[in-house]
């Protein structure tokens, strides 16, 4: 950091102390901040790798369902069963935040119904995707909520980083140079003084 | 025409094609190659299912011109008015559920229109009701008995299981104009199909439906090998396993892997079952009825396990993996 500019003045460096107080609680916030979006990654990759696997298992019963249902009834008859399905599955999207990151919130407000005779493999593959519909939709809020914080926990550990490394280690240079700067004037103000009282008293001699 | 038909060694190797290219390129050596010429590397699964029935159409067409009067209708209703129905059926679906004209005829099959003046008039229509008005006229023509039943379950099953009566009933009127020397072995096919289907339909009829009474019974009395009673219990879902094992017959076995919860095995079982019982009776006379209807329904069989391979083809499967589902492999 250029030291242009800096007035070595004892308003100043009071100014600069300010600062950097400012600076290192606003350091120390983000590290709280970071550490509890950390701990809160921590915990949700956990949790989202248990639901994945379970949700693997159960999407690939479903696919080995609908696979004999294409086998059995042909691409032609399935796609004429599975689209006669209505859609009457409806959601809300709502932003909620954690530590300040948004994450979109899922709301199912009206279930999906098979009000339709499908056949019975493709029923049974139907039901069972209807049964981890809601669980797919919560891990997908759950994954772009991780994703969110995960992003958010880069850009704080950045700021911390930055601030650790760089702001604060300038701060501190700039502080140490004013103090130096004003000690050395110190030091000069009081040879001067010296040098001045010796010559007066020398006079009155 | 027999030596068109493919052989196993054949269908393995199709089946064990690496990629699509490498299918279209065993295909261009087999008589569905003009079937595939139009088809764009990357079509999907069902335009490869429409190409193939265009080839078991075409192959059907070539039988009936050749076969007697007495063949051609039954041949005629056994296979056209089948895939009339099946699409009747997804024109129905197709309209329950709002589709556009365009995403109902993207699953159609090609059969031209056998028993129905045009298949545009069906298409046309705005709902399910406007399909089954459009229908006036035809053998179709008792859908609308059921139109009321419709409006008061806002469901399709009774309209489906109606065409599947309809469907025995013409061969039934068939059989009885031509011959009588086949006829217990048609009927048994017919009664067994019949069955069968119903039986798969009533499984997947929401629970609650069965106390609806005698409106529901009418329907369903109609049926030969399966009482009314039976599909209640099947339609309750209570105790399947015992309800199952009253039946009789080949029922019995074909529908065996309901009580391992594979009801799409039955329905290889109850193909596997007609090809296998017409096969036996063709054997003993190689110009006769059983031996037409045996070719044709494994040229069926064929386009239907060559839909399969293109399937697993698209979906990147071993068809070893789902083999039990093949009928020819």
């Amino acid at each position: 950091m250029s030291l242009t500019g800096i007035r070595p003045t004892k308003g100043y460096l009071i100014e600069m102390k300010k600062r950097i107080h400012f600076v290192e609680r606003g350091c120390e916030f983000l590290k709280m901040k970071r550490d509890h979006l950390a701990k809160e990654l921590r915990e949700s990759l956990d949790v989202l790798r248990g639901q994945r696997r379970l949700l693997i298992d159960r999407l690939q019963e479903v696919y080995d369902l609908v696979t004999a249902s294409y086998l059995t009834l042909g691409s032609t008859e399935v796609g004429s069963q599975s689209r006669s399905v209505r859609k009457d599955l409806t959601l809300d999207v709502l932003p909620m935040s954690v530590m300040g990151v948004l994450y979109p919130m899922v709301k199912i407000t009206k279930r999906s119904s098979l009000s339709v005779e499908l056949d019975p493999t493709l029923e049974q593959a139907a039901e069972k995707m209807n049964e981890i519909l809601e669980q797919l939709i919560h891990l997908a809020e759950f994954e772009s909520r991780t994703e969110r914080i995960a992003d958010e926990l880069g850009k704080t550990n950045r700021k911390v980083n930055s601030l650790e490394d760089v702001v604060i280690p300038q701060y501190h240079h700039i502080i140490s140079f004013i103090e130096d700067k004003i000690d050395e004037e110190s030091l000069e103000e009081l040879v001067r003084t010296k040098l001045i009282g010796g010559s007066l008293s020398r006079r009155r001699e | 025409m027999v030596t068109e038909l493919l052989d196993q060694q054949k269908m393995l190797s199709l089946a064990n094609s690496p990629s699509e290219e490498a299918l279209i390129e065993e295909l261009r050596g087999t008589p569905y190659r003009y079937s595939i010429e139009n088809l764009d590397l990357g079509a999907s699964a069902i335009d490869y299912e429409k190409a193939f029935y265009n080839v078991f159409l075409e192959r059907l067409n070539k039988v009936v011109k050749v076969s007697p009067q007495g063949f051609e209708s039954i041949l005629m209703t056994y296979f056209p008015v089948r895939l009339e129905i099946i699409n009747i059926k997804r024109i129905l679906r197709g309209k329950y559920a709002g589709q556009s004209r365009e995403e109902i005829e993207r699953i159609l099959l090609p059969v031209a229109p056998y028993s129905i003046r045009n298949i545009d008039d069906l298409l046309k229509a705005d709902d399910v009701e406007g399909v089954v008005n459009a229908l006036r006229g035809t053998i179709y023509a008792t859908l609308s008995d059921l139109l009321p039943f419709f409006r008061e379950q806002g469901s399709l099953w009774a309209l489906e299981v109606e065409l599947n009566y309809i469907y025995f009933d013409a061969i039934e009127a068939a059989i009885g104009k031509a011959i009588s020397k086949y006829r217990d072995l048609l009927i048994k096919l017919v009664e067994v199909d019949q069955s069968v289907e119903t039986i798969l339909l009533a499984l997947s009829i929401p629970s609650g439906t069965e106390t609806l009474g005698t409106a529901l019974e009418s329907i369903l009395d109609r049926s030969r090998l399966v009482s009314a009673e039976t599909f209640r219990q099947l339609m309750s879902r209570e105790d399947l396993t015992s309800t199952l094992s009253r039946l009789k017959g080949p029922i019995l076995d074909i529908l065996s892997p309901l009580s391992e919860n594979d009801s799409a095995m039955v329905r290889t079982k109850l193909q596997r079952y007609l090809l296998e019982t017409v096969g036996r009776v063709a054997r003993t006379d190689a110009m006769d009825f059983p031996y037409v209807l045996w070719f044709l329904m494994r040229c069926e069989a064929e386009v239907k396990d060559m839909a399969r391979i293109a399937w697993c083809q698209d979906q990147n499967l071993s068809y070893e993996q789902f083999s039990r589902y093949f009928l020819l492999l």
